[in-house]
């Protein structure tokens, strides 16, 4: 279970997360909605310190986060990006297993297999052995996933997956992510894909301005909006 | 013409020195190079000052002064205080100086190609829960050398033609040998001529051969991270 409190970031005079609390459940898959700005990905990245919060805190299995259980959290907490970051001088398979080998001491060939299997898992084995620059952004996405699955987190965090990929590419990543949620993996997923937080989400969180303007089901977000900001955010995404 | 081949024959005999100092400054100024980077990219501000005044110091003087203090004026002060010592030979000097002045240019060469690598990759490798040391190791390092391949390849060529220094130091790389020759004969156009196309014949195709590097790796390697990043602000722009 992940709790986040009463989180606060500031750039400068800007605060970018204002006191924002959520909590995603074993299994459960939390979606963050919102406009442009509305810091969906910092308070996202906060999940895991990659922003460090200046107020509240990040709890997870009971344990509270700080520099000190840094690198122990996350390896429970893998997280997807916007624009892959899959390392350029390994191969796919390379990047799959750095931190298996590297953070967990997996043996080699063992964390290889695994690599293999979830390369299978998102339809890419047949990529292994190849460097990142050769693949579509799609499958770029799709390597990425397989790459935080490889540590067997806890959570995944995704930050617009989908995002920087040209539209026919979008089916292929939501649909590994609608099989990860199946299979009872817990994520949060920063999305603009309302049809995804629809089938997908347990919890929906809709923010704007650095706060949770309403949160709720997918049912009570899409269909009963009760706060005007909303209903204005879904008319102009749900064309 | 027989003259100028000669000329060739004689500062060709000075090439092995000129190269293996050259290969060896390089190759020292790249290992004391990255301690210096690493320390003015660190968080440690005596650490950051040390680096940037020894990397000024070492660009703001001739490399010349730096050969003669190290090669005559430090075994001379050695030796006022009492202390005995010679350089066995003048190569170790003339090596040391060069890759102690190599280190202040290939500092800023592995700094400028370490804040190339992607941050996004960086970040991504801390969220797979490595330490600083691990990101280091397997995503910074390999990707800035990578980077830095051609510019150090710019360098050796660099160092090539500025060990011709040496020669005033005493060192018989290929300008010494070409002076040597001269001094004995008086066929003073034929020497230096001779050497100048020493120099020609080795740095041409270093230099071809960097640009063709340089070209490959623009095809290549760096260019995935700009197109992604292209993509990345495509989406951020078709967001608004
Ligand atoms: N590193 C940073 N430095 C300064 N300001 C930042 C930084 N990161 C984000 N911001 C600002 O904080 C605010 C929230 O940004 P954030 O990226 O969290 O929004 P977002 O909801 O994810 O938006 P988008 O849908 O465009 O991704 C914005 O005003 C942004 O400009
Ligand atoms: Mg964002």
């Amino acid at each position: 279970m992940l709790e986040a409190k009463k989180i606060v970031k500031n750039f400068g005079a800007l605060r970018a997360v204002n006191e924002v609390s959520a909590t995603v459940s074993d299994g459960e898959v939390l979606c963050i909605i919102g406009p442009s700005g509305s810091g969906k990905s910092t308070f996202l990245r906060c999940m895991n310190h990659l922003e460090v919060p200046d107020g509240g805190t990040i709890v997870i299995d009971g344990e509270e986060v700080s520099e000190k259980n840094l690198t122990g959290v996350r390896e429970k907490m893998a997280m997807v990006f916007q624009s892959f970051n899959l390392f350029s001088n390994m191969t796919v398979l390379g990047n799959i297993t750095a931190s298996p080998i590297h953070v967990k001491k997996m043996p080699k060939a063992e964390a290889e297999k695994k690599g293999m299997e979830l390369l299978k898992l998102v339809g890419l084995e047949e990529k292994a052995h190849v460097k990142p620059r050769s693949l579509s952004g799609g499958q770029k996405q799709r390597v990425a996933i397989a790459r935080a699955l490889a540590m067997d987190p806890e959570i995944i965090l995704f930050d617009e997956p989908t995002s920087a990929l040209d539209p026919e590419m979008v089916g292929e990543v939501l649909d590994v992510m609608k099989k990860l949620a199946e299979s009872g993996m817990t994520m949060v997923v920063v999305t603009h894909e309302m049809g995804f937080a629809k089938e997908v989400a347990d919890d929906i969180i809709f923010m704007d301005a650095g706060t949770i303007v309403e949160e709720g089901s997918a049912e009570e977000i899409f269909g009963n909006p009760k706060t005007e900001r909303l209903k204005q955010f879904l008319d102009k995404v749900l064309v | 013409m027989g003259v100028y081949l000669k000329g060739v024959e004689v500062a060709l005999r000075g090439l092995p020195t000129t190269l293996y100092v050259s290969l060896f400054a390089v190759a020292g100024g790249v290992v004391i190079g990255l301690l210096l980077a690493v320390m003015k990219l660190g968080k440690s501000k005596p650490a950051k000052i040390v680096s940037d005044v020894y990397i000024e110091v070492m660009r703001a003087t001739p490399m010349l002064a730096q050969a003669l203090i190290m090669a005559y004026g430090l075994p001379m002060i050695l030796q006022s205080n009492g202390v005995d010592f010679k350089w066995p030979s003048l190569v170790i000097p003339a090596i040391i100086v060069c890759a102690f002045n190599s280190a202040a240019y290939v500092a800023e060469i592995l700094r400028s190609g370490i804040q190339a690598v992607d941050p996004g990759q960086i970040e991504a490798a801390y969220s797979l829960g490595m330490s600083k040391g691990m990101v280091n190791k397997l995503v910074v390092w390999p990707q800035a050398l990578r980077i830095c391949i051609p510019a150090l390849g710019n360098e050796l060529v660099t160092m090539i033609k500025e060990t011709s220094v040496l020669g005033f130091v005493g060192v018989v790389e290929v300008i010494r040998s070409a002076q040597l020759w001269n001094a004995q004969s008086f066929e003073t156009f034929p020497a230096y001529v001779g050497a100048a196309i020493v120099y020609l014949i080795v740095c041409f195709p270093l230099s071809k051969l960097v640009g063709l590097l340089e070209k490959k790796m623009d095809e290549d390697g760096t260019n995935d991270v700009k197109n992604d990043r292209k993509l990345f602000a495509k989406a951020e722009k078709s967001d608004k």
